[in-house]
């Protein structure tokens, strides 16, 4: 009995490993469930030519702004030298996090939490001896920010961006007059019983992350 | 009639060659020495994370549970602060127990559940492809009979005389944890492959090259290094993938039992490769999992032929300092008849004392700072200009952010130059290879070489006046272009600039010196280069 639960359960395992073999090798429902993190073994999952830190931030009543990230009793650097709101990179957790920080600070009323994405080119990451053997020019980095999202204190999502990258990547795909011209005429028409018109957006179109595949490559863990 | 007995024949022996590779039944060395060293790995992050156990997977902080990055929020139940804190410590206690071998099958099985669990409440700081490695094994660890060997469970039947001598076999399990051990192992490796397969850029190092340049991870000194030759990361790249695919075959070759050399080769290239990636990429905990996993490879003649060995005496000297401490320590808790309600009772203490000492130093610890002399923490305000920054329109990228390197030299593999320098000979034929960084637009890229002049500071110069120029386009899905400039003996020796251009922006500049031909006098004819 105890050899037919154990040749059971062997099969079910090998099965189990073979299930997500195969999602992960023909692209195929490897985010359908939670547990197909646990069988699909894509460890190398792309890194972008930009660096990105993300900050939480706070608007009180007056105007006044608040760091919410790290917070201040302290931050935790789970992997090596950065806080654990640099790994949301699908920001879904980000702005929660501020919350949990105002919950236990004293502060003045809050009216908005900001997400924001910070983003600088990789090469000045390097240490300045190996830069100073590489480039002629003084190292210069530019830090570019970009408002990922807008959340009220009740938690209300007010605005949701696109990750920084795939909002450049979008803005290079879009930087074609021709492609700006079919836009404009190539915009959806919606033929259905109960609609009495199409819906023609104005302006061009830019395309969303989705539909930039490989740019949105996440610079995590 | 003769072909269907046959084939009978030939489907009874695979079946009896599987069933042999899965229930053989052998001591379990290696599965012994990884419920040693594989929770002593783990502790290492689930202690530095316990002071944060409120903050991460609690109600009364800000857990990041996986389900919602996979759209199916609700499937993972939050806890409340305390108890989040006493399991947590609860967790560290049954991984100390299980490497001890107290209680083995239990402690495993609770490490398993709470492991798994806190992974899955904290998506953003504690689960990772190595923490669901280490879930697997934890599970296949807590079905074998791992606990049989080296571990208190087994000291204390032995003296209470119930346990039998390894001589007879009486420790003998069937392998099968073992062996699913070693072909998860095998499947992470063929995964790991498929992932890199599908990456674009990997296979000519741009991928790993930004890898190597990228700072989520610890201090990576390699990487550094390596992030400047490209072509180095590439051949990396190609030589870790066949072995990723190659590890399943060579592993599992049929003569591992006569010829230890094939399995043993492809593990210590494995161990090599993920020794290396904590200098080049900064990964610490993963390797060290990686090589508690190995430890499932170790078969029972393979430990027979180690424990011949004269080196292995320190390992002896150990295993015995370890059963004279526990005597000392658990023979006046326990009795000298060693009787099984003492042993759990005091398993059932600590592991209540852990979990309310737990409670305890976190009331006292505050992690919150709520119980300030003036009360909870007070936020401080941003400066303006830092709210400015973050907050202001959005940039578009700078030109010069969309270079990644201006590179001279003379011989190109592939897409990488070779031979970076900076000083090249009369006559030589040089390459400036330019590298752009994604993503960009459609360029137009100018490269101008420019007589270099004094600017009246010692030593100092800058560029002078103009010789050539070359253009080229390159399409956005480009991320490289390559200049060439042939040196003739119409260049005079000296220093000289080249300036790359995108349309009108300056994005490069390079120095570099001409050198004399070796025996040939410099003309001083002053005419412009050939260029293409």
């Amino acid at each position: 009995m105890v050899r037919k639960i154990s040749a059971a359960f062997i099969a079910l395992y090998i099965g189990a490993l073979g299930v997500g073999l195969g999602a992960h090798m023909l692209n195929a429902g490897t985010v359908s469930h939670p547990v197909m993190y646990y069988l699909v073994w894509d460890m190398f999952c792309g890194w972008s030519a930009y660096d990105t830190r993300m900050h939480v931030i706070a608007e009180g009543e007056s105007q006044n702004f608040y760091r919410l990230t790290p917070a201040p009793w302290g931050e935790f650097h789970p992997y090596g030298m950065i806080g654990r709101e640099n790994y949301d990179t699908f920001n879904n957790f980000s702005a929660h996090m501020g919350m949990n920080v105002l919950k236990h600070t004293t502060h003045e009323p809050i009216t908005r939490i900001f997400v924001v994405e910070e983003c600088w080119a990789k090469k000045f990451n390097l240490p300045t001896a190996v830069w100073n053997s590489r480039y002629d020019e003084p190292k210069d980095k530019l830090s570019y920010y970009h408002v990922r999202s807008v959340t009220l204190p009740d938690n209300t999502v007010v605005e949701k961006n696109d990750a920084w990258i795939a909002r450049q990547g979008a803005r290079m795909f879009a930087d074609n007059p021709r492609l700006q011209a079919e836009a404009r005429t190539g915009a959806p028409v919606i033929v259905a019983p109960g609609l009495s018109s199409s819906h023609r957006p104005e302006g061009v179109r830019i395309p969303t992350a989705t539909s930039l595949g490989q740019m949105l490559a996440p610079s995590a863990n | 009639m003769s072909a269907s007995a046959s084939s009978d024949n030939r489907d009874v022996r695979s079946t009896d060659w599987l069933s042999e590779w899965f229930f053989a039944e052998q001591p379990p060395y290696g599965m012994a020495l990884m419920r040693i060293v594989l929770p002593l790995v783990l502790l290492i992050d689930t202690c530095f994370r316990h002071p944060w156990a409120r903050e991460f997977y609690s109600t009364d902080g800000a857990p990041s549970p996986l389900d919602i990055n996979f759209q199916r929020p609700g499937m993972v139940f939050i806890p409340d602060g305390s108890l989040a804190v006493a399991l947590h410590a609860i967790l560290i206690a049954s991984l100390v127990a299980s490497s001890l071998g107290w209680f083995t099958r239990i402690s495993l099985g609770v490490a398993t559940v709470l492991y798994t669990w806190f992974g899955l409440l904290d998506a953003l700081g504690t689960l990772t492809k190595y923490t669901v490695i280490a879930s697997h094994l934890l599970l296949l660890l807590t079905l074998s009979n791992c606990g049989a060997l080296w571990s208190l469970d087994a000291w204390r039947k032995r003296g209470n005389g119930t346990a039998e001598s390894l001589e007879d076999n009486a420790l003998s399990a069937p392998i099968w944890p073992a062996r699913l051990i070693q072909l998860l192992v095998a499947v992470v490796y063929l995964g790991a492959a498929i992932t890199k397969m599908h990456t674009p850029a990997f296979f000519n190092g741009d991928q790993l090259m930004y890898w190597t340049m990228t700072y989520v991870n610890n201090v990576h000194p390699l990487g550094d290094w390596l992030s400047q030759h490209p072509l180095v990361l590439s051949v990396f790249g190609y030589v870790t993938i066949v072995w990723e695919i190659a590890f399943l075959f060579v592993v599992f070759h049929p003569g591992r039992s006569d010829r230890l050399w094939y399995k043993w080769v492809a593990i210590a290239i494995g161990a090599f490769f993920h020794f290396m990636t904590m200098f080049t990429l900064g990964l610490y905990i993963f390797p060290l999992v990686m090589f508690a996993s190995y430890l499932a490879f170790v078969e029972a003649a393979e430990w027979r032929w180690l424990q011949s060995r004269d080196w292995l005496s320190g390992m002896r000297r150990v295993a015995c300092w370890c059963e004279t401490a526990s005597e000392a320590v658990f023979t006046p808790i326990w009795g000298a008849e060693r009787a099984t309600d003492r042993v759990a009772y005091t398993y059932g203490l600590c592991l209540l004392l852990a979990a309310t000492g737990a409670v305890g130093w976190e009331r006292v610890r505050d992690p919150y700072q709520l119980g300030g002399a003036e009360g909870p923490l007070a936020l401080e305000p941003m400066s303006e200009d830092e709210v400015a920054r973050m907050l202001g329109p959005d940039r578009a990228i700078r030109p010069s952010d969309k270079l990644l390197a201006v590179d001279l030299g003379t011989l190109q593999i592939g897409e990488h130059l070779v031979d970076c320098r900076r000083e090249f000979y009369q006559g030589e034929k040089m390459l400036a290879q330019v590298t752009l960084t994604p993503p960009h637009e459609d360029l137009w890229l100018d490269c101008w070489l420019q007589e270099s002049r004094e600017t009246g500071v010692e030593g100092e110069r800058v560029p002078g006046r103009s010789l050539a120029k070359v253009g080229v386009p390159v399409g956005r899905e480009l991320l490289r272009a390559n200049f060439f400039f042939n040196l003739d003996e119409s260049l005079r020796p000296g220093e000289y600039f080249l300036r790359l251009r995108a349309g009108r922006d300056e994005i490069g500049l390079k120095r570099f010196t001409i050198l004399p031909r070796s025996g040939a006098v410099a003309e001083e004819a002053a005419e412009a280069i050939s260029a293409n």
